[in-house]
């Protein structure tokens, strides 16, 4: 089973030291994650989500444990990112954005055709040559995706990437992501504080608790895919979301209460 | 001619408020120039004329203030000489702000790259800024000698200060995912630099240019002022130590048209290279 996961990791930790004291901001964070998984990290702000992604992407190094990549995600363009802001270059179109991987990574293939059939994908065919600024935040998202997905790479890890949209564009995107991931075979680990998104996105939920930021549960989420609007409204989705919500206020309230009584103590 | 445009430089500030507006038709570009370069006319006119009127009403003395027929005649008789003087020191401020825009924006790179570099070289980048400059000329006179390289040092050391700064913080001015993704692709600090950081600085490169261009100018003149063979800013020392007052004048204007019509052409090379920018059209 350890053995045929793409990222595992085992009692990861991360602190920052914060001038005199130090910040805990993950503590024994242990996942193994499959292949072609859809994997949502659900937690409220301050819970090291994002800061676990960046482990994962090994933009910053473990304090404690281990994380274990598979060679394919470890190499050069293995590991695609999305984050919550587009992060494009606006001097740049958007064919010219989503092909900037290329340059980089000095990809063999033909990456314009690549980048033009990407485009297509995520829907935004004819836009090859705008810039990003005469885009709407959810088109530019959109380049965001096409760009991470260039490379082809196995993982994408993805940081609140629709948490600047409004609704409906939102669940738009995740309907196109779902079909994006179900095309490519990706393996995807997105992290959110909304947890519909969560229920309707993923295969696992991890819920996450805060300071510091842990695990609190690994939800395996029963709903069969492929994933459609109307399954919004079913009982099972539903259940599944309360049980979520409650969850997250329950720890988050735990995260709070340890917090006063320490607060207390030093007074006292 | 010179509407200076305050704009923000960072893309996503200038984003709000202008959503895509497209560029305004061809025709009513041409229709603006044309308004513009009337209302300058009307504006220059309305100086001249002004200025005129004091001379002649006041009764003033050519030596105080010269007629402005009197100082279009001064320059009409000395063109070749006011051409000839005023390119030499364009050529001085001009090389100087080109070397200190090579070694500006060179030391902003490395101040980028190296804190420790920062730390060495803030302070005395800020110790010889607060300096007068005006008093290093004899100093510089007195090193690289009379002729142009010592103006070349004064237009350098006018101007390089201003770019070091806003090149160095446009360079670190980059929105932190982007460097996130380029590192994710283990790019190379140089090519995080060539494709994300040096286009990002671009906007405040280019209006630390627009300081340091009149600024190198100013550098070139003063160098003259204080020991020279040549140069518009000799020539006028010796006009004024002669009385030749409209001549002084002439010279004067010549070198701020100088100044305006390179400033000019600062401002549309950034029209050019930073087309991408949303509200960088028009007006």
């Amino acid at each position: 089973m350890i053995g045929d996961s793409l990222v595992s990791l085992r009692g990861v930790g991360k602190s920052f030291a914060g001038g005199a004291r130090q910040v805990t901001a993950l503590i024994d964070f242990s996942l193994e994650v499959m292949p072609r998984e859809f994997i949502c990290i659900l937690g409220a702000s301050g819970c090291g989500k994002s800061t676990l992604l960046r482990l994962i992407a090994d933009l910053l190094p473990v304090s404690t444990g281990t994380i274990v990549r598979d060679p394919l995600v470890s190499a050069r363009g293995g590991i695609g990112m999305v984050f919550q802001r587009p992060a494009l270059l606006p001097w740049r179109t958007v064919l010219r954005n989503v092909m900037a991987p290329a340059e980089v990574l000095d990809l063999k293939i033909e990456a314009r055709q690549l980048a033009l059939a990407l485009i297509d994908q995520v829907g935004l065919g004819g836009f090859e040559e705008a810039l990003p600024h005469q885009l709407s935040g959810g088109m530019q998202q959109r380049v965001s995706i096409a760009r991470a997905l260039l490379s082809n790479p196995p993982l994408l890890l993805m940081d609140e990437p629709f948490g600047a949209l409004d609704a409906l564009t939102r669940e738009q995107m995740n309907l196109d992501l779902l079909d994006v991931w179900s095309e490519t075979h990706k393996t995807v680990i997105l992290v959110t504080h909304n947890i519909e998104e969560a229920v309707f996105l993923s295969d696992r939920i991890v819920v996450m608790a805060p300071r510091p930021g842990r695990i609190a549960e690994i939800v395996d989420n029963p709903l069969g895919r492929p994933r459609t609007v109307p399954m919004m409204g079913a009982p099972d989705f539903g259940a599944l979301s309360n049980h979520l919500r409650q969850r997250v206020r329950q720890v988050s309230a735990n995260g709070l209460e340890a917090r006063n009584l320490a607060r207390s103590r030093t007074m006292g | 001619m010179t509407d200076v445009q305050l704009k923000p430089t960072r893309p996503e500030l200038a984003m709000v408020g202008s959503d895509g507006v497209s560029d305004a038709s061809k025709g009513s570009i041409l229709w603006q120039a044309l308004l513009k370069s009337l209302r300058v006319m009307v504006y220059l006119a309305t100086v001249v004329a002004l200025w005129f009127a004091i001379v002649e009403f006041f009764g003033v003395n050519s030596l105080v203030l010269p007629a402005p027929q009197a100082v279009a005649q001064a320059a009409y008789d000395n063109f070749p000489l006011l051409v000839v003087h005023s390119l030499i020191t364009l050529e001085e401020a001009l090389v100087g702000f080109a070397v200190a825009i090579v070694f500006g924006i060179g030391l902003a790179i490395f101040m980028v790259w190296s804190e420790t570099m920062t730390r060495l070289v803030m302070p005395a980048l800020v110790a010889i800024n607060s300096t007068p400059k005006v008093v290093v000329a004899p100093i510089l006179i007195i090193w690289l000698g009379y002729g142009t390289l010592s103006k070349i040092g004064m237009a350098f050391l006018l101007c390089a200060f201003p770019i070091v700064i806003n090149a160095a913080q446009g360079l670190v001015d980059v929105e932190p995912d982007l460097l996130d993704l380029y590192h994710l692709m283990k790019a190379d600090r140089w090519t995080v630099m060539r494709k994300v950081r040096l286009p990002s600085a671009l906007p405040s490169i280019f209006s630390s240019l627009k300081i340091a261009l009149p600024l190198a100018i100013i550098g070139a003149v003063i160098g003259e002022f204080v020991a020279a063979r040549a140069g518009i800013g000799y020539q006028i020392v010796m006009a004024y130590s002669g009385f030749k007052t409209e001549f002084v004048f002439a010279a004067v204007m010549g070198i701020s048209l100088t100044c305006i019509a390179l400033f000019e052409l600062l401002n549309w090379l950034e029209h050019r290279l930073l087309s991408w920018r949303p509200i960088s059209e028009g007006k």
